[in-house]
């Protein structure tokens, strides 16, 4: 049994990822409090997304283990328990439209009618309504859309890789009003992007990731 | 159960996709035409003779035979060669459902689209004998003549013999339905253990690869290269018989109770046995399979 309280939303410890002979990440350990918006800043091929990937649940490291909620993903569980996630971009199904594809995803979780859909689909600024298949949307539009899928099962963590790519000033305070929003309600939510402007006024703590290895938290108000 | 659900959830997920792919409607045109290509013989046969045809029969003789099955099975890998779905589409469905459900959903993928596309099969060549069909379970004047007649010497048609001799339309039917869909889920199941293990690619190209070894491991081959001489055929035959994973879904390459071929029996155990032992080994790699996906669209 985990506390709720005092366990933290994720532990890395040891994480190294290796694809051939490529050392992506590099013996990473650190550890993320619930309750609050953490960042990831690093240029592109920093090894971000792979440690995303690691903590989600989509690669088995080559050493060391990440645990969400208390629970070591690849032992306890396949996949993070409890969380939503937006990592590359979810390959969507061009023809069908957001509410469709997010309806097979969340029959997938178990939910039952169409009002949690409509509702993420609301909460990001699109149009639930919309007939067009998701092959015409916009990049940005793709991206609210792969928030919202995040959102569905109105998970306790979110890890979200590059949320604001592609969307207009107006979506990136979008954005941030709504993880600002989501932080209240006492989610998690861990953010990653190459752009360290863009997360740093949002974050409670910021870790910037260079060639496979993280430094330590370089803000962080709890300190 | 839960899983269970999930897995069909994935598979139905999976079989939507389906509706807006191209080449889903190309093999299911390419199904057809092969149907009507293939039973083709048979049915002139009963148009020039004016004889009547057991309902199944069309399809009896057609899949009876190693070819027909083999150019069906490459017809069939047009669509399953989509599946696993291991792009980012794919990957976020098995993030929600868990690898295991996941997994289980692409079997059940596989096994009804294999299923289907078989059915299809029987279909059409029902379809394409209709007018001069009955539904009895015994043999047509069709077959007596394919069998008994100078006609039946055709090496396509010597089963016939065999056939009529031995077993009722409806049994063997369903031995040879059985033979056709386990061959080509032996197919199927390699192109999805080998997509878990290794890489689409290699999938793909050892599906064929034993596609190729139903052109390859052939009775005349076999003469061919050992040097043997005609009387010397039914070693060959036995050789074909037991190598071949094609030989094994051919009826007419059986024990009928007076040789050493393997018996119908044995030759289902080894393709189901084989197709299971390859699901097993694709479970116990999904466990620690590393989701290579980079978003974006997906094709579906």
């Amino acid at each position: 049994m985990t506390d709720r309280n005092t366990t933290p939303a994720i532990q890395v410890e040891g994480i190294r990822m290796r694809f051939g002979a490529d050392t992506v990440i590099k013996d990473i350990t650190c550890t993320w409090e619930a309750g609050k918006i953490h960042g990831i800043v690093g240029r592109n091929g920093s090894g971000k997304t792979v440690l995303m990937k690691c903590i989600c649940g989509f690669l088995r490291p080559t050493r060391g283990q990440a645990r969400v909620f208390g629970r070591t993903i690849g032992k306890d569980v396949d996949f993070a328990p409890d969380t939503g996630m937006l990592i590359e971009a979810p390959g969507f199904l061009p023809h069908e439209t957001g509410m469709n594809n997010l309806l097979w995803l969340a029959r997938l979780s178990g939910l039952k009618g169409r009002e949690r859909v409509r509702t993420c689909i609301e909460m990001v600024g699109l149009d639930p309504n919309l007939k067009k298949g998701v092959g015409k949307y916009s990049m940005g539009m793709r991206r609210r859309l792969g928030i919202a899928q995040a959102l569905l099962d109105d998970p306790r963590l979110l890890i979200l890789d590059e949320p604001t790519n592609g969307l207009d000033k107006q979506g990136v305070r979008d954005v941030h009003a709504l993880l600002t929003c989501l932080k209240a309600q006492g989610k998690t939510v861990l953010l990653a992007s190459h752009n360290p402007l863009d997360i740093s006024g949002l974050c409670d703590s910021v870790r910037e990731m260079d060639g496979g290895v993280m430094s330590a938290a370089y803000k962080d108000i709890t300190i | 159960m839960c899983d269970l659900r999930k897995a069909w959830l994935c598979a139905g997920w999976n079989l939507y996709t389906l509706r807006k792919n191209p080449r889903f409607y190309l093999a299911l045109v390419m199904g057809c035409l092969l149907c009507w290509m293939l039973t083709d013989r048979t049915l002139a046969i009963s148009r020039d003779f004016h004889t009547d045809l057991q309902v199944f029969e069309a399809f009896i003789w057609c899949f009876a035979d190693g070819d027909s099955i083999l150019y069906a099975s490459l017809v069939l890998m047009l669509v399953l060669s989509a599946f696993p779905r291991l792009d980012a589409a794919g990957s976020y469905v098995s993030f929600r459902a868990g690898r295991r459900a996941w997994l289980l959903g692409q079997v059940l993928t596989v096994l009804v689209i294999t299923l289907g596309y078989c059915l299809l099969l029987l279909i059409c060549s029902m379809l394409l004998g209709a007018g001069r069909v009955h539904a009895r379970n015994i043999w047509s004047d069709t077959a007596t003549l394919l069998s008994f007649s100078p006609g039946g010497f055709d090496p396509a048609f010597a089963v016939t013999r065999k056939m009529v001799k031995l077993t009722l339309p409806y049994p063997a039917l369903a031995q040879i339905f059985v033979l056709l869909f386990l061959f080509m889920l032996l197919l199927s199941s390699v192109q999805l253990a080998f997509t878990v293990l290794k890489s689409r690619q290699t999938g793909t190209a050892l599906a064929l690869l034993i596609c190729l070894t139903g052109f390859i491991l052939t009775p005349e081959r076999f003469m061919q290269w050992l040097h043997l001489p005609l009387e010397f055929t039914f070693y060959a035959n036995l050789l074909a018989a037991w190598l071949s994973p094609l030989q094994h879904a051919t009826y007419m390459m059986h024990n009928f109770g007076y040789d050493l071929l393997p018996r119908l029996s044995t030759s289902m155990l080894l393709l189901g046995g084989a197709s299971v032992a390859l699901l097993a080994l694709s479970a116990l790699r999904m466990r620690h399979y590393n989701y290579v996906f980079s978003g974006g669209i997906a094709h579906d």
